[in-house]
């Protein structure tokens, strides 16, 4: 019991990145059905920037730090949404993907020549650093905090899309998008909106994992991919199935890590394996239109 | 294709494949005369590449099957021949990249009949998370020395005879791809590689056709991943060393771009898409310290302007100079895109 309780909450506080990029690419698969391989690199870019930005370690300056990284990674986002993925749209989703991985090593390319190569490192904001005791067993302030920001982060993400005109359009479109269109939703407009959505959600996420891990170019691929395998496990275009899949997998992870070290590191891809043997659509997917969102 | 070139000759050569063995053979010959030194070794890195987006290709290209995780048998090719030439020194190349083939096409074949109950991206994930399964355990498991790799294979011989200068290693190279480009060309002309193409456009008009599909996609898999194999064994005998970046996404992504650049659609695309691939990233190495952000731009370039490959050029060019002439300036691309009508075309992909 000593242990189990930490373990958990780590692996949440492990979850809560890669849902908030998983959300992002979820969404925007949804809608332009395009897997964003540039969202790596999104990510990445915001994680850089809060070292930039960022001097000190007051936590006021860490969440602003953190804002900014999401404003500008979608702003970078939106630019590469209407400069690129627009024009690809009607050339169907393969070439949407070359143009994707294109731009991720345009973006990754170019932060090797604005940061260099030497890892980068961030500390933990003023009063998350500690840990707290709960109950006996200790665990991380840092980690309490970014459970906290995951859901925040989902609620939001789930009121925008259940609740609002704008996520009732962006749930149209991605239900199916011809009908959507005849009954006069923009699908271009909506999906920039998207696009910048996702992007900034990437940013905060790059912010998210600056004070635990040191930031290098390797970053993007190391949390793209188990952010895919979180999109597919909880299927592909459902938030509240990318959530349940992170913080799942999180958990699994960090368990396996505590009381099977050998296994840790395979634990999600032996997830996505299993998961797809049984519901090869993922947990929340549809299996004749696996795009849908929250519903 | 052209239609002047159709003679009566041109088709029994097409049918035979001499085509491709005679472009080959050209190719080697021309090579060495116009590169010299280290521009021969990057040539043989090229057509290693170009074997491998070939290979890619039969899934990609020919049966749409869209695979992240080619490296997955890229580097599986690799390490077979790595390790059985480190526990038995004296095996022939050539036997060693057979047994690396045969490896990789069981492999993959068991793969995909478990990976195929999934399609369209969920299945592209699966080949992605086969490829980091990998990875990982080249980390993991002692006997692959992680990081570091397994070294010491220039020492195996081909028919006898080691690799002893860049150009003995490019002629050697050249034939062995040259066979198997020859082989996937009778592939690609036989009935199972038109079958593979029927299943491509549409699975379910090719099962009420009497094609069985999912066998056919499981020997697309099979095939393709083990000309993969002869590739990446092929890379680590050039290089030397065999090390776990050769299982990194950047390659399974690179494999892919150079197939989309060269072309999907022309049996040769991938082959031009490499070569341009492995010479644009050799120039630009030249010029930067990290030629990644350029390879990028380049690959964004083609992409806006020619989205269907180079191949596609002659085609293009075709259709547009009549109008370039009229106008100085070219019809530009379709900028924004107000027509949503063809929008369901990239969802039926996913539906199967």
């Amino acid at each position: 019991m000593n242990t189990l309780l930490p373990a958990v909450v780590s692996g949440i506080a492990q979850g809560v990145p890669i849902f908030v990029i998983a959300s992002g690419l979820t969404l925007i698969y949804g809608v332009m059905h395009v897997l964003n391989f540039a969202h790596g690199a999104f990510f990445l870019v915001g994680a850089y920037i809060v070292t930039t930005v960022l001097h000190g370690n007051s936590l006021g300056g860490f969440v602003l730090a953190a804002l900014a990284a999401g404003l500008v990674v979608a702003a970078l986002g939106t630019a590469c949404e209407v400069l690129v993925f627009r024009r690809l749209y009607r050339a169907g989703s393969h070439v949407g993907f070359l143009g994707a991985f294109a731009l991720f090593l345009a973006i990754t390319g170019a932060t090797v020549h604005i940061w260099g190569h030497d890892p980068r490192t961030v500390q933990y904001p003023a009063g998350l650093d500690g840990a707290v005791s709960l109950n006996g067993p200790r665990v991380a302030t840092y980690d309490l905090a970014v459970v906290g920001v995951g859901v925040l982060l989902a609620v939001g993400l789930y009121v925008l899309l259940a609740h609002t005109s704008v996520g009732t359009r962006v749930r149209a479109l991605s239900h199916d998008r011809a009908m959507a269109s005849a009954l006069g939703i923009r699908a271009s407009r909506i999906g920039t909106l998207v696009f910048a959505i996702g992007s900034f959600l990437a940013g905060v996420a790059g912010a998210l994992v600056t004070p635990v891990t040191s930031i290098d170019g390797s970053l993007a691929s190391s949390y793209l991919v188990p952010a895919f395998v979180v999109v597919i496990v909880g299927g592909l275009g459902s938030v509240p199935g990318a959530f349940v899949a992170a913080v799942a997998l999180g958990v699994i992870d960090s368990l396996l890590f505590a009381y099977v070290p050998s296994l840790s590191g395979f634990s999600y891809y032996i997830v996505v394996a299993v998961i797809l043997m049984i519901r090869p659509q993922g947990l929340f997917g549809h299996a004749s239109r696996a795009t849908q969102i929250a519903r | 294709m052209p239609v002047s070139t159709r003679t009566r000759g041109w088709q029994l050569a097409r049918t035979g494949g001499v085509h491709v063995l005679l472009g080959c053979a050209a190719l080697a010959l021309v090579v060495p005369m116009i590169a010299t030194g280290t521009y021969v070794f990057t040539w043989t890195t090229a057509v290693i590449w170009a074997l491998f987006a070939m290979a890619t290709n039969v899934l990609f290209g020919w049966s749409g099957l869209l695979s992240f995780g080619q490296t997955a048998f890229f580097g599986l090719g690799g390490y077979t021949v790595a390790l059985i030439h480190e526990n038995r020194g004296n095996v022939d190349g050539l036997l060693l990249l057979a047994v690396a083939a045969v490896v990789a096409a069981v492999a993959g074949a068991a793969f995909s009949v478990i990976a195929l109950r999934s399609t369209g991206a969920e299945f592209a994930v699966l080949t992605l998370v086969l490829a980091q399964v990998l990875w990982l355990l080249t980390n993991r498991v002692r006997a692959l020395h992680g990081e570091d790799g397994i070294g010491g294979l220039y020492s195996i011989t081909i028919l006898g005879r080691e690799l002893a200068s860049d150009e003995q290693t490019w002629y050697t190279f050249v034939a062995i791809a040259a066979v198997c480009c020859w082989l996937l060309w009778m592939l690609h002309r036989s009935t199972l590689g038109a079958a593979m193409r029927a299943v491509r456009d549409d699975a379910h008009r090719a099962a009420a056709l009497g094609i069985r599909v999912r066998r056919v996609q499981v020997l697309a898999f099979a095939i393709g991943s083990a000309f993969s194999a002869v590739a990446g064994g092929m890379l680590g005998l050039q290089q030397g060393v065999v090390s776990p970046t050769m299982l990194s996404l950047t390659i399974s992504g690179q494999v892919l771009v150079a197939c989309l650049v060269g072309g999907l659609r022309v049996f040769g695309g991938p082959v031009l898409g490499a070569v341009v691939l492995i010479l644009a990233q050799q120039a630009l190495s030249g010029v930067a310290t990290d030629s990644t952000m350029f390879v990028g731009i380049l690959l964004l370039v083609i992409v806006l302007v020619l989205p269907s490959g180079l191949t596609s050029l002659p085609g293009v060019l075709a259709a547009h100079l009549p109008a370039l002439r009229r106008r100085a300036r070219g019809p530009s691309p379709v900028t924004a895109d107000p027509a949503p009508a063809t929008a369901p075309k990239a969802g039926t992909e996913t539906r199967s």
